[in-house]
């Protein structure tokens, strides 16, 4: 019988597994207990809101909202970061899957989250753009938008927008990038339990590690929105009361700016 | 009576107790248990010692009253019909005290004014019209005068007497948190007691449903004509509420009937007007009551359990601030409850158009249960009210415009076996 004088590959492999596999092991169990925190957060004010409303319950929901919701947001950020900063590329697709599963808390026929995810360079290490939206009643909901890059080789929170629509409806698109090569997006939502549907819309730019408001149109009531690569649509009433005008504004998405190009008004039955 | 012997003797009283032995000095009093009243016993001297000559001397005088002899009231204010008591007091110097010698005065009294007054035999004043005149009385005291034996002495006090009439009105008031003219007005006759017209009021009661509670204050007019109004304003931030009643009084007379006065929170004025008007008074109130319906949702509530949270960002409103009409009575009967329905528990609404109204029109003649689309109908956080259990509302009491499309329609909870539209009259 002979004694091993050094490692074999085999024994090397097996050691490194030892030592990486905890590391791994720790960082998805501090990610799925992150997603899964704001997941249950989200769960236990749902259950309270199907509960008997008595003062109790209704107490017990009040003081659970007063943080609640920005417990979640951070929940959600730390999850993302966690995953991020994990090995291996992540796709916009396993982000979107990771905050959609947090956020669903009604049956998928019922709801589907409001996630969007953008990655703007097809690269190793890219920079994401990520917004969400969750709603916590009826009629009220947060959001957040936030840009995760690499710094000193770790992904952080390059910049966000806190509750930009606050109980608003979320809706983003990428539109092509400035002239000056800065990312842009377009973000949009309708009021919740808004008798008049007012729809607020945003355009986004991303340069030094800040978002900038480029352009926005808000609380126009019961608009529609069409956005196509190169032009944008907007049509609102001009009154929240009968006799309703319909007008409608053309914008170019020019490398510039976003441009009017024209607008028209008729009366609307 | 030997109070020497007395002590010497140790004879007891009635009640057995005894007079010590070295007993030199002391108080006493006495009573005259044959004649009541002013009585005939007259205490001059005390002595107490006959075997050394020991004399005191008592206080020598007659207990009698003297001036001042007030009335009870001056003036005495009475409302017309209503009754009032008054009486006399004298000065008793022997106790330094006024005492009631109203029984003395009985079948003295006399009103300057019948017409206006009349008093009876005990002193009881009866309001007979509004006006000012005097009553007076007449009664005979015993005097403190020693020197003249103290001799009986006749009083006439006399006095001022207000028979009021006081009223105010109104006895329901709404008011708007703005609102710089408004208030009660109290009616009083005669003129001269407006000038102390205050006050009673109760405190302010604001439900749970406004953050903000108001404060009153009822300011005085700078003259009186004894028909005065009396501005209420309004104190308190962030569209201030409340309710308090105030009932006006002078001398002691207190008008018939209350005034309660109601604030509504001015957001909900202000949404009314934004969102209603022009239509009807059944679509203000039914918009009214649909914000108060969100209050016990618990859809809604938390977080929208105030008017001041739940209308901001949530509905139009404008930024008037007073207190417009048919707003200001239709928010304060949403506001206190007097409207006490909930127009079929409808948690929002909205004003379809021609297009609109056509498709749901439609659902409405198939009785599906699947929501209608291009209704127009305001949207919810589909994770805690998806459309499949919105019921929209079609109420005709609601009335239309000239096109024949409702002014509104309303959208309340539903299993998603029940019709997606309904038509209902929430009454």
């Amino acid at each position: 019988m002979t004694l091993p004088t050094k490692s074999s590959p085999s024994r090397i492999i097996g050691l490194l597994c030892f030592t990486i596999m905890p590391l791994i092991v720790g960082a998805a169990a501090r990610l799925q207990s992150q997603f899964d925190k704001a997941h249950a957060l989200l769960e236990d004010i749902s259950h309270l809101q199907k509960h008997e409303q008595d003062k109790q319950t209704i107490e017990e929901l009040s003081k659970l909202l007063d943080s609640a919701p920005q417990r979640v947001e951070q929940l959600l950020n730390s999850g993302l970061l966690t995953l991020l900063n994990s090995p291996g590329l992540h796709t916009t697709n396993e982000l979107r899957q990771k905050l959609t599963a947090a956020l669903q808390v009604a049956p998928t026929e019922q709801y589907s989250p409001e996630v969007f995810v953008f990655s703007s360079t097809p690269k190793n290490h890219p920079p994401y753009f990520i917004a969400y939206n969750f709603g916590y009643c009826a009629a009220c909901s947060r959001n957040w938008i936030g840009a995760f890059g690499r710094v000193d080789g770790a992904y952080r929170i390059l910049a966000s927008e806190e509750n930009p629509f606050p109980n608003h409806s979320l809706s983003v698109t990428w539109l092509p990038q400035a002239k000056n090569g800065e990312p842009r997006f377009l973000a949009y939502g309708t009021n919740w339990g808004d008798p008049h549907n007012r729809l607020s819309v945003i355009a986004f730019s991303f340069a030094d590690s800040h978002f900038r408001r480029v352009w926005s149109r808000t609380d126009l009531p019961q608009a529609t929105i069409k956005i196509s690569p190169r032009k944008l649509i907007i049509s609102f009433v001009t009154s929240l009361r009968p006799p309703w005008t319909e007008r409608t504004e053309v914008y170019d998405i020019l490398p510039e700016q976003i441009q009017l190009r024209e607008s028209s008004e008729q009366p609307r039955p | 009576m030997d109070i020497g012997k007395l002590i010497r003797e140790n004879v007891p009283d009635k009640t057995g107790k005894t007079l010590p032995s070295d007993l030199t000095t002391g108080s006493y009093e006495f009573h005259d248990l044959t004649n009541k009243g002013v009585g005939s016993l007259f205490e001059g001297k005390i002595i107490y010692d006959k075997t050394y000559g020991h004399v005191t001397y008592g206080c020598a005088l007659c207990c009698g009253w003297s001036t001042p002899v007030p009335l009870w009231y001056d003036p005495i204010s009475v409302i017309i019909t209503g009754f009032q008591d008054d009486g006399v007091y004298a000065w008793y110097p022997c106790e330094n005290q006024y005492d009631d010698v109203s029984t003395a005065f009985y079948n003295g009294w006399s009103s300057g004014a019948p017409s206006i007054v009349t008093v009876d035999y005990y002193g009881a004043h009866h309001g007979v019209a509004a006006g000012s005149t005097t009553s007076q009385s007449f009664g005979v005291l015993q005097s403190n005068n020693v020197h003249l034996m103290c001799p009986n002495h006749g009083y006439t006090p006399s006095g001022n007497v207000n028979t009021i009439s006081i009223s105010q009105s109104p006895s329901i008031l709404n008011m708007s948190s703005g609102d710089t003219g408004i208030g009660i007005t109290v009616s009083v006759a005669p003129p001269t007691v407006a000038s102390s017209v205050v006050f009673s009021v109760g405190g302010v009661t604001n439900p749970v449903t406004s953050s903000s509670t108001a404060s009153f204050t009822y300011n005085t007019p700078s003259t009186f004509t004894g028909n005065d109004l009396w501005k209420i304003s309004i104190g308190g931030t962030n569209s201030p509420s409340g309710a308090q009643d105030a009932l006006a009084c002078t001398y002691g007379v207190c008008a018939p009937q209350l005034s309660s006065t109601t604030v509504p929170p001015q957001i909900l004025i202000q949404m009314m007007q934004a969102e209603t008007n022009g239509t009807t008074n059944t679509a203000m109130t039914a918009v009214g009551e649909v914000v108060r319906n969100r209050f016990s949702s618990s859809i809604f509530n938390p977080p929208y359990s105030t008017y001041q949270n739940a209308i901001p960002g949530q509905f139009a409103f404008t930024s008037t601030t007073t207190g417009i009409e048919p707003e200001l009575d239709i928010a304060a009967s949403v506001f206190t409850g007097v409207s006490a329905g909930n127009f079929c528990g409808s948690l929002a609404f909205w004003s379809p158009t021609t297009t609109q109204w056509q498709n749901v029109q439609t659902a409405l003649q198939s009785g599906t249960t699947t929501f209608p689309a291009n209704i127009g109908a305001p949207t919810f956080n589909p994770s805690v009210w998806p459309t499949s259990q919105q019921q929209i509302l079609f109420v005709p009491a609601i009335g239309s415009n000239q096109n024949g499309v409702p002014f509104f329609l309303f959208l309340t909870q539903r299993s998603s076996t029940q019709p997606a539209a309904i038509n209902v009259s929430c009454n």
